[in-house]
């Protein structure tokens, strides 16, 4: 008898444990205890985030001092090119002001902005996790942007107090952009490890390192305009229809500790349609 | 449960914290270590230290396993089950293959 109960203790506690994990994967409990857990330790979190961004920033430069006398050349270059680009920006400002005030397309007119505080992120996972979540009106696949207008990525899961965010390079993401002056189509894909490629791009359309990459309109995840980051390899395979090509992504997780959520007061685009209809 | 273990799931409970919080900034100049998890290797210290006739093991990777769901966007009871089936593999190659002498 004591035979059969010391065998059968353990095998009612591992049924015991997977009925309550089995349980914890039912949608609300599962978002309460996270939610519970992340207010707990919310705050420590935060203050070791910081600490991880301090001592990153100290020994951040001596792991990239192999690179920084080429960088060196590359930029003195760069100066004397920028100097000359300088002449003409004076001109460009006002024309731009001058747009701006015409065309009116501001980020505000189609969204609300919510800042939040990063407080976790799983890097191999390429998501983040912040502060603000469905008290704060926060909804799954609203757009998460910096002060700077670069896109970080979208709200993939909401708790009471705090949110998932999918970061655009996660594996499993994509949307359509805009890329160059001329404003070639193409489709941003997620590659891991906080990289991401542009593909799709027709090999008859012209491509260049530092051709800037943006939101389209037609992803309907984003607002367009907003900054991805620039090309930076390009790969012209002889045998595909299409040329790809890497990005530098504006979005550095490095210096980033608070995000916008961007709130969207009507459906995409329609922001812009209205103001334009209120102007006649 | 014992003071030793106690304090062993709360060491793992505080690996998870700088997992997720500071572990990421030291994989932004080396990316391969985007793919080392603090939990994991504490749960194999453990496993691979203790004494043969003791169960810490599987109750540090049941808790790295809770700790890790946490914070994970995959569905909960994927890291204990990983973790679970880390301990059952390094118990089976111990047993069978290996002697490491145990410092507790």
């Amino acid at each position: 008898m004591r035979l059969i109960f010391s065998q059968a203790v353990p095998l009612l506690v591992v049924i015991i444990s997977s009925g309550m994990i089995a349980v914890l994967n039912i949608p609300s409990l599962n978002s309460g205890l996270k939610n519970g857990v992340y207010s707990v330790v919310g705050p420590v979190q935060k203050n070791v985030w910081f600490a991880g961004s301090q001592v990153y920033g100290f020994f951040g430069s001596f792991a990239h001092m192999n690179s920084s006398a080429r960088e060196n050349e590359q930029l003195k270059g760069r100066i004397n090119e920028l100097t000359a680009a300088n002449a003409q920006i004076g001109e460009l400002r006002k024309e731009n002001e001058f747009l701006r005030q015409g065309l009116n397309l501001e980020i505000g007119k189609d969204f609300d902005l919510k800042l939040a505080d990063i407080v976790a992120k799983n890097i191999a996972g390429d998501s983040l996790i912040i502060n603000k979540g469905s008290s704060n009106m926060i909804e799954v696949g609203m757009p998460v942007i910096t002060s700077e207008k670069a896109v970080v990525g979208k709200i993939s899961k909401v708790y009471d107090d705090f949110s998932e965010v999918d970061l655009i390079t996660r594996k499993d993401f994509s949307f359509d952009v805009k890329i160059g002056n001329d404003m070639v189509d193409g489709l941003v894909k997620g590659e891991g490890g906080t990289s991401a490629k542009v593909d799709l791009v027709p090999k008859d359309k012209e491509l260049k390192a530092g051709f800037s990459v943006i939101t389209s309109r037609m992803g309907g995840i984003f607002p367009a305009g907003l900054v991805i980051g620039a090309i930076k390899d390009i790969d012209k395979n002889d045998i595909g229809t299409f040329q790809t090509a890497a990005i530098s992504l504006a979005f550095d997780i490095n210096g980033a500790s608070r995000v916008f959520i961007a709130n969207a007061k009507y459906p995409l685009g329609l922001g812009a349609a209205l103001s334009d209809q209120n102007k006649q | 449960m014992t003071r030793k273990e106690l304090a062993i799931i709360a060491a793992l409970g505080f690996l998870v914290i700088i997992q997720v919080s500071f572990a990421p900034y030291l994989a932004l100049p080396v990316k391969w270590l985007s793919w080392l998890n603090l939990v994991d290797l504490a749960v194999a210290v453990v496993v691979l230290f203790e004494k043969r006739r003791h169960n810490m093991g599987w109750a540090a990777a049941f808790w790295g396993g809770i700790f890790l769901d946490l914070y994970s966007t995959r569905f909960f009871g994927f890291w204990i089950m990983v973790l679970l089936a880390m301990v059952a593999f390094v118990k089976l190659v111990l047993k069978k293959y290996v002697r490491i002498p145990s410092f507790w």
